[in-house]
């Protein structure tokens, strides 16, 4: 697009310098068609782990638990409100995901729940996962996308912007069954609780002691 | 915030419009805002406060809108629709396919030390071991009793007796080495012999009949229906010559056309290669076809059942003959020379030894390329039809291979020429068989093992068909395609859990209207079937 009018403003100089008859540059096809769509600036490094070729096991080794990463761009939501939704489903299973996702009341979680669908289908289908069920939320998180900005008139004269906010919402599910605690703060059991004040107590320097 | 929420009013307010009713306790949510003003009428003053703009369709994408959507965008955002985009041109010498494809001979290949213990087996007594193990069961306790009660040493068990006996039926060696190699006396040997032979003798009844009812008659042409694709065949008819020692009257007529004594063995046997009639007896210098007419099979009554509707199968000795299948083998063979002629006349020092020897480097090669993913130098090693189907799905794979060795030297077991468009634009395609040895393991992006394994190498047999531009000057043998047989058996499927659709399933899943064996494929049908 962007070449098209620069050859366009061009022309006239051109003809004026050179004396050519009218070459019509605005006749020739520069653009392509899909610059009339405005989603080629998707961010593009989060894909690129679906792409990584990791080296061959050895016979005895745990198998590598498979990934995929996928990705939904531009969602028109805002990215602060989403961050809700994306933290909810994280280190929970595919199907619990999806199903608990069925009963947000939110915009963005139709979105997230599809994204998910597609992540599940994509495993099955490209990434050698044997069973769709057996995958869990590993990674799930927002990106801000574009914001366009709007105006609105205010009292003598002002005028104020609004913002249109878009984002993009991240996924990464892994193979297996989702771990007991996913966030590092979890609960301790009384047991544990019990161990750890022991610990503590019998670690305590005592001072002028032996 | 500027939302507030007067449940307690709302249902206050609620309350007294509908006074006459008798409402359920439900608090009804009623929202305020404070930011706006009480009165309508400024409403469509305050939508004018915000300008309006127009979002990009972020999700909208090329695929889905129908072209003159896609017209209406591009003029939106005032751009020209593409130039024609011309694809990139690329070279493809090479023809589409295999012509007249070679056909290879059913069970070939089968090599591995199982099997050549059995050979082995075979090769010594001319039984399977199987046909062993049947006949020791039946002749076993007749062996091992003792008839006259004469004391002595105890008989040796009934396997050594019939192995004994049946190494002399196999193989022309004197008692004499027969007892030196099985361990026992001349004498014993002997008398082992005649003893299973006399139980053979009385035995033959069973097993060596002509079929009787109409029902047997049905079971063999069938059999042979089957086996042959021809109608009404009851049996095929051979005989042969067993050597016998010159005999005191009328020698002369017992030398036979290969000018030693014998009688003929006349036999008949089933599609299964099971014997139906046997004759013997007759001496050497009889022809088979006059052999057939003394036989008892040539008694009024099997004669009007042979005339009538069945047939016996035979070779050229005998009357009414066919060798059709030798023509189209020999047809065959002096195509194959023609077109290597025919390779001679482009490629003057062609030499079908050191063919095979480059055919195997272009195929390690090949190999090669893939497991390393070289996609530029492949194609000096496979034809652009084969290219597709080589590359196809291994982008995110890693393949292991490793040429071990060739089981068999590689041969060529087929040529052909053909000219496409033109006449002297000659095309020549070589089949060759490879019997090879061969590491195979295929991990998948993970490093997962998917197919084969590192360290287990396997026999393969492969027919690799290999063209060569011959009209070109620079044309290159490449591997072009490869040979598939029906008898070959299925590979090795992968460890994936995979699931058998049942038709009871997809009945219940399809509504009547749709038939069932369109959408369900071929192979789930027939398990089905099976199953059921």
């Amino acid at each position: 697009m962007a070449l098209c009018n620069y050859n366009r403003a061009l022309l006239p100089k051109i003809d004026k310098f050179l004396g050519l008859a009218a070459f019509e540059f605005n006749k020739l096809h520069t653009s392509s068609t899909l610059s009339a769509f405005a989603s080629n600036q998707d961010p593009r490094g989060w894909l690129k782990y679906n792409k990584k070729i990791y080296p061959p096991q050895k016979l005895g080794e745990e198998p590598r638990p498979a990934f995929v990463c996928h990705q939904k761009c531009n969602i028109k939501y805002s990215p602060w409100k989403m961050w809700y939704i994306a933290s909810m489903v994280r280190g929970l299973s595919v199907d619990e995901a999806i199903k608990q996702l069925k009963f947000v009341l939110k915009k963005g979680a139709k979105d997230v729940r599809e994204t998910i669908e597609e992540a599940k289908e994509l495993a099955v289908q490209k990434h050698n996962v044997e069973f769709g069920s057996n995958l869990w939320v590993a990674e799930s998180f927002v990106g801000k996308g574009p914001v366009i900005k709007g105006m609105r008139r205010h009292a003598r004269m002002r005028f104020g912007v609004v913002e249109y906010f878009h984002c993009h919402y991240f996924v990464r599910l892994e193979e297996g069954s989702p771990p007991e605690n996913y966030y590092q703060h979890a609960p301790k059991a009384p047991s544990e609780q019990l161990e750890n004040w022991l610990g503590n107590m019998r670690k305590r320097k005592i001072i002028n002691s032996l | 915030m500027s939302l507030r929420i007067g449940t307690f009013t709302g249902f206050h307010i609620l309350n007294n419009f509908r006074c006459g009713y008798t409402l359920p306790t439900i608090a009804v949510q009623v929202r305020y805002r404070r930011t706006k003003h009480w009165d309508p009428k400024w409403k469509p003053l305050r939508r004018l406060k915000v300008l309006e703009i127009e979002l990009p369709k972020y999700n909208e994408s090329y695929d889905t809108l129908s072209e003159e959507e896609t017209k209406s965008r591009l003029k939106e955002q005032g751009i020209l629709p593409p130039r024609p985009w011309m694809e990139r041109q690329f070279h493809i010498s090479c023809t589409g396919g295999i012509f007249e494809p070679y056909v290879p001979p059913e069970g070939d290949g089968k090599v591995s030390p199982i099997t050549t213990q059995i050979i082995e087996f075979q090769g010594h007594f001319r039984l399977k071991k199987t046909t062993f193990s049947s006949l020791l069961t039946l002749l076993g306790k007749e062996l091992e009793t003792q008839s006259d009660n004469k004391g002595g040493r105890p008989t040796h068990g009934a396997n050594k007796q019939l192995m004994i006996s049946l190494w002399t039926f196999a193989n022309q060696e004197s008692y004499r080495s027969v007892a030196d190699r099985f361990d026992v006396s001349i004498s014993t040997a002997w008398e082992y012999f005649h003893k299973v032979i006399n139980l053979l003798v009385k035995h033959r009844e069973e097993y060596i009949k002509w079929p009787k009812s109409y029902l047997e008659f049905e079971t063999i042409t069938n059999g042979f229906q089957k086996r042959a694709g021809i109608a009404g065949i009851i049996g095929a008819i051979g005989g042969t010559h067993i050597l016998i020692t010159q005999p005191h009257l009328m020698p002369n007529s017992y030398i036979n056309r290969n000018k030693y004594h014998s009688i003929v063995l006349q036999g008949v046997c089933s599609a299964n290669y099971m014997f139906i009639d046997c004759f013997a007896g007759c001496p050497g210098s009889i022809q088979d076809a006059r052999v057939l007419r003394m036989s008892p099979l040539n008694t009024p009554m099997n004669n009007k059942l042979i005339s009538d509707k069945h047939h016996i199968l035979g070779d050229s000795a005998y009357p009414n003959q066919g060798a059709k299948q030798k023509l189209q083998f020999l047809e065959k063979k002096t195509r194959t020379m023609m077109a290597i002629r025919k390779i001679r006349s482009f490629e003057e020092d062609f030499d079908t030894t050191a063919f095979c020897n480059t055919a195997e480097n272009i195929y390690i090669k090949s190999h090669e390329m893939l497991a390393c993913k070289d996609k530029y130098k492949i194609r000096e090693f496979i034809t652009e039809r084969a290219y597709p189907e080589v590359m196809h799905n291994m982008r995110d794979k890693t393949i292991h291979w490793k040429f071990i060795k060739s089981i068999e030297l590689p041969r060529i077991v087929h040529a052909r020429c053909t000219d496409i468009v033109t006449k002297e634009n000659i095309f020549a395609q070589l089949t060759v068989r490879f019997h090879t040895q061969q590491v195979l393991a295929i991990y998948d992006r993970f490093g997962r093992l998917m197919y084969g394994s590192e360290i287990i190498a396997k026999d393969v047999l492969e027919y690799v068909v290999f063209e060569k531009h011959l009209a070109n000057e620079y044309g290159v043998w490449r591997i072009h395609d490869k040979i598939i047989p029906d008898w070959m058996p299925d590979k090795e499927p992968s460890a994936l859990t995979h699931k058998r659709i049942l038709r009871s399933e997809t009945q219940l899943q399809d509504s009547a209207i749709v038939p069932i064996e369109k959408k369900v494929p071929e192979t789930d049908v027939k398990l089905s079937d099976n199953a059921t």
